[in-house]
């Protein structure tokens, strides 16, 4: 093997005594460096073929024209919600709206993921956290779009297919989170609290509890940052939130109606970042 | 009088926040030691999120009637070939080979192509950013906000607003996929480079080279194993987000998902999602192999 | 040939790091700077090469005033001038070969340091340097899996490779035990007795100082209190410097031949 790579100029193992020698045995790792590069631009090239990239781009001057006297007059009365538009129609009413999705959303699946990550911790059930592993795996890779859809479906449309959408596939978010946290719990204060005769759920309150809590916590907070995206998200299939007034008005090209709906949303975004960072520190 | 005022408020917000805690007892029974401790705080923030969550339901309306047989309806219809769309077996497999697969390839080949432009958009850019690299604060500063205002839009809007300007197809999808993976990459490597070691960095300099010549003797080495670790988190991410674009007409297989939800062939929808999912497994497995060998 | 004229430098806070300093370096010098931590001995070697800027004075290296160069003009000067630092400062994850490699970037473009393009003559001037050390058979491996000692004279053969007429180091042994001490300031002595290359160095250890250098320099709060040769030290000057005699712990001593 090592022969191989000295032949091969990939790895030099053997010591070469005069500097010459040294020279004539040096890696010369930049001509496999090369070939790396041109088979990625040929991979890309094919690629780009293959998905037909680039063909008949109608890169449309005047829309962004349009766009742009569009976004310099936004519909402010759409934006506050008075004069034609009435405050549950309005701008702030769906962040609001998007804001609460995420946040019932975000509570009740971080309650109800408890057990489930619980049960997926090689720590705490052993062999048996495989089928809760699974299980975690599927809810978590099955497109929240879909399950959107899937929701309104069984719901109706509106903010609470969003809030069910949210509940369950958060769950497998959180969940693996959860039994994470819980493989790396510090035995120490298990086995103290064990030698003074504590029972099962007296060791996980005053042993478990206090460790992980916090780390939960911060947790629950990085998700409901990504849950009030992906709420945004939902209102495209109906599922209530902000998405639904941005998918209409775009393909409508109502620029000053856009403009408030991206202002909102871009609001509603930078807003929750901030209260989870100094939730976060607080934390700490 | 406004001093009595003052006096019972603050003895009411001094008997909310502090509780008497008997310490040792006297022997007939009367307590010798009291100290006061801080209430704990749970119960305050366990009623602040409550009423938070109350006040959420303004904003939500529950459901008038939940058709739970639906559910089993769906989900039942998935993964049989139903009498509405795909009849047989035969037909079944047929679709998952010949439909799904071909379409879930092609969105791969989408991400890739989108994640290869937005970290080429993105290298320039985390350079200049970088403190370590760019010692002017006016020169770093507002390269970093205007880059985080960006990150800020969702990928869908992103979507949706390349749909306007590249019209419905491909290429808006990959551009949109660009677009968001250049404000990942970019958040990522310059937090990176911010603390990487700076030793060599400084001999390199002084022994003549330009900054630009420093970091890329100094801190490139280090830099590389890191840059490729993200680009492929970059790329995992990228591959569970494309669902979304079909879905706003940017590409990709989400547009296959919906034509069949629509048309309520769920039998489709199953046929899509087992080799999706095995995709995305396989993609996570890979990527987290290949970031531990590389780290 | 070093010149310091007048040269003055007070940090932000007020403390003054160089007073007054005038000082001269003929070539092929092996000098050496003893003093308290803090006293400004890093301050004086690094403005040399301009690492640390001065207020007042000017500072003459081989007749071209460095205190006042910048940009292309400064980058030339450094270019002669080689580093060796504390702590070795190499680039981890890359082999030995390539570390040394780099002292050459300053006579390169951009572009050929961009892809790693160096003459032939550069990559024999590179394995000769490492080969003169005595560690051409680590030539190829990754510059951490090294003990300090090598780390330290591949430091030094990055330096040489930058064909110097000087080179700085920045207490180079500090970090090192005593017996690979003793080896790599053997090897600073042969650099500067065949090469001829003006050797300014800091160091902790007096008697160190005193085996070495052909000069000395002493320092206090940032004046010079001694500028002279090694036999011109006398327990007084010793006091004078560093406000007390030292005591015969401190002092290196000798160093048995260990394995």
């Amino acid at each position: 093997m090592d022969k191989l790579l000295n032949y091969l100029r990939i790895k030099n193992t053997v010591s070469c005594t005069t500097p010459d020698e040294a020279y004539a045995k040096r890696p010369m790792l930049w001509i496999y460096n090369i070939i790396i590069v041109f088979a990625f631009l040929a991979v890309i090239i094919y690629f780009s073929v293959d998905v037909s990239f680039m063909n008949g781009i109608n890169f449309n001057g005047t829309r962004l024209g349009e766009l742009w006297k569009g976004m310099c007059n936004p519909n402010w009365s759409y934006f506050f919600g008075y004069g034609e538009y009435r405050f549950s129609e309005s701008v702030i009413y769906q962040i609001i709206e998007t804001f609460s999705i995420a946040f019932i959303g975000t509570l009740i699946s971080s309650i109800l993921a408890i057990p489930f990550g619980f049960f997926a911790s090689k720590r705490m059930v052993g062999k048996w956290s495989v089928i809760s592993e699974l299980l975690l795996i599927v809810i978590r890779t099955f497109p929240e779009i879909l399950f959107g859809l899937i929701m309104v479906k069984v719901v109706g449309f509106g903010s609470f297919a969003g809030v069910a959408v949210l509940s369950v596939h958060s769950i497998g978010m959180i969940g693996k989170m959860y039994s994470e946290q819980l493989d790396v719990v510090d035995n120490q204060p298990l086995e103290a609290l064990d030698a003074c005769g504590a029972s099962f759920l007296t060791r996980v309150k005053l042993g478990v509890v206090p460790q992980v809590a916090p780390n939960f916590l911060s947790v629950i907070l990085y998700r409901f940052d990504l849950n009030v995206r992906t709420a945004s998200l939902l209102g495209l299939v109906g599922a209530g939130g902000i998405g639904y007034y941005i998918w209409v008005y775009s393909s409508f090209g109502t620029w000053s109606m856009l403009t408030p709906l991206l202002l909102g949303v871009v609001i509603l975004i930078v807003f929750v970042d901030i209260i989870s960072s100094i939730l976060r520190k607080k934390l700490l | 009088m406004q001093t009595k005022n003052k006096g019972v408020l603050r003895r009411i917000f001094h008997k909310l926040k502090y509780k008497k805690v008997i310490v040792s007892l006297n022997d007939n029974g009367t307590p010798s030691k009291i100290i006061e401790k801080k209430r704990s705080l749970w119960p305050r923030y366990f009623l602040i999120v409550a009423a938070i969550f109350g006040c959420c339901f303004i904003f939500v309306e529950l459901p008038a009637k939940i058709r739970f047989d639906q559910i089993s309806v769906i989900f039942g219809q998935m993964f049989t070939p139903s009498e509405f769309s795909l009849k047989t077996w035969d037909r079944y497999n047929e679709y998952i080979f010949a439909t799904a697969i071909p379409a879930i390839w092609s969105t791969v080949e989408m991400v890739f192509i989108g994640t290869t432009i937005g970290t080429a958009i993105a290298i320039p850019l985390f350079l200049i950013a970088s403190r370590n690299i760019v010692l002017k604060w006016y020169i770093y500063q507002p390269v970093r906000i205007v880059v985080d205002i960006i990150r800020t839009i969702p990928t869908y809007v992103l979507a949706i607003l390349c749909t306007v300007f590249f019209g419905i197809g491909n290429t808006a999808g990959i551009w949109a996929i660009a677009i968001f993976t250049m404000g990942i990459m970019f958040k990522l490597m310059y937090e990176y480079i911010d603390t990487c070691n700076m030793n060599p960095f400084e001999a390199s300099m002084s022994t003549g080279a330009t900054r630009f010549k420093a970091a890329r003797v100094a801190l490139y080495p280090q830099v590389k194993p890191m840059f490729f670790s993200n680009f492929l988190y970059t790329f995992e991410i990228n591959v569970r987000a494309s669902v979304i674009l079909g879905f706003v007409g940017a590409g990709g297989i989400g547009q296959l998902l919906s034509n069949a939800m629509d048309a309520q062939q769920y039998d489709k929808v199953g046929a899509i999602l087992i080799p999706l999912f095995v995709v995305v497994v396989v993609l996570q497995l890979l990527s987290s192999f290949l970031r531990r060998k590389s780290l | 040939m070093i010149e310091f004229k007048n040269v003055s430098k007070i940090y932000p806070s007020g403390v003054k790091g160089l007073d007054d300093v005038n000082l001269t370096v003929n070539d092929g010098d092996f000098l050496c700077i003893i003093g308290l931590s803090g006293a400004g001995k890093s301050t004086l070697l690094r403005s040399i090469n301009k690492m640390h800027t001065i207020q007042s004075g000017n500072i003459i290296v081989n007749d071209e005033d460095i205190s006042k160069a910048k940009g292309k003009k400064l980058r030339l000067i450094r270019r002669n001038i080689g580093m060796i630092f504390q702590s070795f400062n190499l680039v981890n994850r890359s082999s030995v070969y390539k570390n040394v490699l780099a002292g050459r970037v300053g006579y390169h473009s951009t572009f050929s340091t961009l892809f790693g393009i160096y003459s032939r003559d550069e990559k024999m001037l590179a394995l000769q340097s490492l080969d003169k050390l005595g560690i051409l058979d680590k030539a190829f491996i990754r510059a951490d899996q090294l003990s300090g000692g090598q780390q330290q004279r591949v430091a030094l053969a990055r330096a040489l490779t930058q064909e110097p007429k000087i080179i700085l180091a920045d207490e180079p042994v500090a970090s090192l035990d005593p017996v690979t001490t003793i080896s790599v300031m053997d090897d600073f002595a042969k650099i500067n007795r065949e090469f001829g290359i003006t050797i300014v160095a800091n160091m902790h250890h007096v008697d160190l100082a005193m085996k070495y250098a052909n000069r000395i320099i002493g320092i206090k709060s940032g004046k010079i209190v001694f500028d002279g040769t090694p036999d011109e030290i006398t327990d007084e000057v010793l006091f004078n410097i560093y406000g007390r005699a030292l005591k015969h712990s401190e002092k290196l001593g000798e160093v048995d031949d260990a394995n």
